[in-house]
């Protein structure tokens, strides 16, 4: 099930996203779903009664952060101004398998989640210690093999 | 042929299963095989139930053979490019074979690409859906435009609900509806993939919906209603195994309460698809033909570079509507894919 955030709730998600990843404006209509997870949707959805489920899951509430799910990338990755880490057109089956990146320090990337992508395809999150990052995609949307 | 190589191949259905594969699985495995397990094993054309290759030869006249042989061959692949992830170039980029279907401008038929197109990252990420060209054709037809408000009755598994999500650049508002909790757990997770954030799920009995949502409230309506599946064998047999008469009846009845429902809720004006993937009549002309005595009008649709023939307007005495024959029968041999019946209607605005 899924409700909408009143406004002090949603002034205080769109904060955090703004200090994390620099993102200053979203574009969609965010609702909670459950405890911890978000999702993204239009106004028209949500208007709608008796839904099971609205639009998309784009983010969730971990120990290190809000970290966003693949469509969360997508979707809020490109107005993202930081913790957004670029990788190769090579290293993208890699990172699909699940595999994380050793990149050594980066003064451009703060420790903590980081958004992933390879030009204009966003491939969801990561988790940056410093000297790799490692691999958050879930299960289900790895390639296997 | 080495059995071990030979039970390998049948099990990939490479090859037919004669009567001795039957008998050496039977000795060797551990209990009895089920009868369906059976009839699979040993579906051919020619033991086919008496009276679907009787029905059929009247619905199909002389093309019935090459009906037969296209459902007992591979169907090709179709894949669904989301314009909404990402730009179509990155599918020139791959070393794929593709050809663009003809009605839809971004469905696609892989001639050549991966073995397993579901494990690649493209399809991962929800760069794209596979999708048989003939599904494309009932949100082709509907047309829902940005910003409209659309049920999909019987949503699950989401193909459809994410082609018009898309066609609707992911603006408005989608309810896609269905009544299994399973089904709509492999909805929800396709709708997640392709990132249509315009959709919204609801789980409810399609045949009283008009109840829950009210009277005259959607712009466009799909009912791409549960079936006989006669058009999908190419892909699962297990419909031939299940077809009958009393079945065909049975659905029949059910679609036409849920088609009853949908009309009801589209608002006057409103367009409405009313889709299969069988070729019954009692299933599809029959349907059209209540939901024109409940007041809709038939439409005709410009779908480019389809070949499909038309509604019936007659079937075992019974007279339908003539515009009925604007209705499109999308039999598999006719363009290489699975098989649909789909047809365009319309709410007049008195009633």
């Amino acid at each position: 099930m899924w409700e909408i955030l009143d406004q002090k709730e949603l002034a205080r998600l769109k904060r955090r996203l703004l200090e994390r990843y620099g993102i200053a404006e979203v574009p969609h209509v965010i609702v909670r779903s459950g405890k911890r997870k978000y999702r993204a949707a239009t106004k028209e959805a949500i208007e709608i009664m008796k839904a099971w489920l609205v639009g998309v899951y784009i983010m969730k509430e971990t120990p290190f952060g809000l970290m966003l799910s693949i469509e969360g990338t997508q979707l809020l990755g490109p107005l993202a101004k930081k913790n957004v880490f670029e990788i190769s057109q090579e290293m993208i089956d890699g990172w699909m398998r699940g595999e994380d990146i050793e990149i050594g320090a980066r003064n451009e990337l703060e420790r903590g989640l980081v958004i992933i992508r390879c030009g204009n395809l966003y491939l969801g999150s990561g988790l940056y210690d410093g000297q790799r990052i490692k691999n958050l995609l879930p299960k289900a949307r790895k390639v296997v093999g | 042929m080495h059995s071990i190589i030979r039970k390998g191949l049948i099990k990939l259905g490479k090859i037919q299963m004669n009567s001795n594969d039957l008998n050496e699985i039977q000795s060797s495995s551990q209990g009895p095989i089920s009868l369906n397990h059976k009839r699979k094993l040993i579906l051919t054309k020619e033991n086919l139930k008496e009276e679907f290759k009787k029905r059929y030869k009247a619905l199909l006249g002389l093309d019935y053979d090459k009906f037969i042989d296209c459902l007992f061959s591979k169907p090709p692949t179709f894949i669904r490019i989301n314009p909404m992830k990402a730009p179509v170039k990155w599918l020139r980029q791959k070393n794929w074979e593709v050809e663009r279907v003809a009605w839809y401008k971004y469905g696609y038929k892989v001639i050549k690409g991966p073995e397993n197109i579901g494990n690649t990252v493209e399809h991962r990420l929800g760069l794209f859906y596979v999708q048989d060209a003939a599904s494309m054709v009932p949100p082709v037809a509907l047309d829902p435009r940005p910003g409209e408000r659309v049920l999909d009755l019987t949503a699950a598994p989401g193909s459809k609900t994410t082609q018009m999500a898309e066609m609707m650049r992911w603006k408005g508002v989608i309810v896609a509806n269905d009544i299994s909790m399973a089904r709509i757990n492999v909805l929800s997770s396709n709708v997640q993939r392709m990132g249509s954030i315009n959709v919204t799920i609801t789980q409810l009995d399609g045949r009283f919906i008009h109840k829950i949502f009210g009277k005259d409230r959607f712009d466009k309506v799909l009912l791409d209603a549960p079936c006989s599946s006669v058009g999908e064998v190419r892909r699962n047999w297990s419909p031939l195994i299940r077809w009958s008469l009393r079945l065909v009846l049975r659905l029949s009845k059910l679609q036409k309460e849920l088609a009853t429902a949908a009309f009801i809720a589209l608002k006057p004006g409103g367009k409405m698809v009313y889709s299969t993937c069988t070729f019954d009549p009692e299933e599809n002309e029959e349907v059209v033909q209540h939901l024109i005595e409940l007041g809709a009008e038939v439409l005709e649709m410009k779908i480019p570079g389809l070949n499909a023939r038309s509604g019936l307007i007659e079937w075992n005495g019974k007279k339908f509507d003539p515009s009925i024959s604007k209705c499109l029968r999308i039999y598999p041999h006719c363009n290489d894919t699975l098989g649909f019946f789909v047809c365009l209607l319309e709410k007049p605005e008195r009633l």
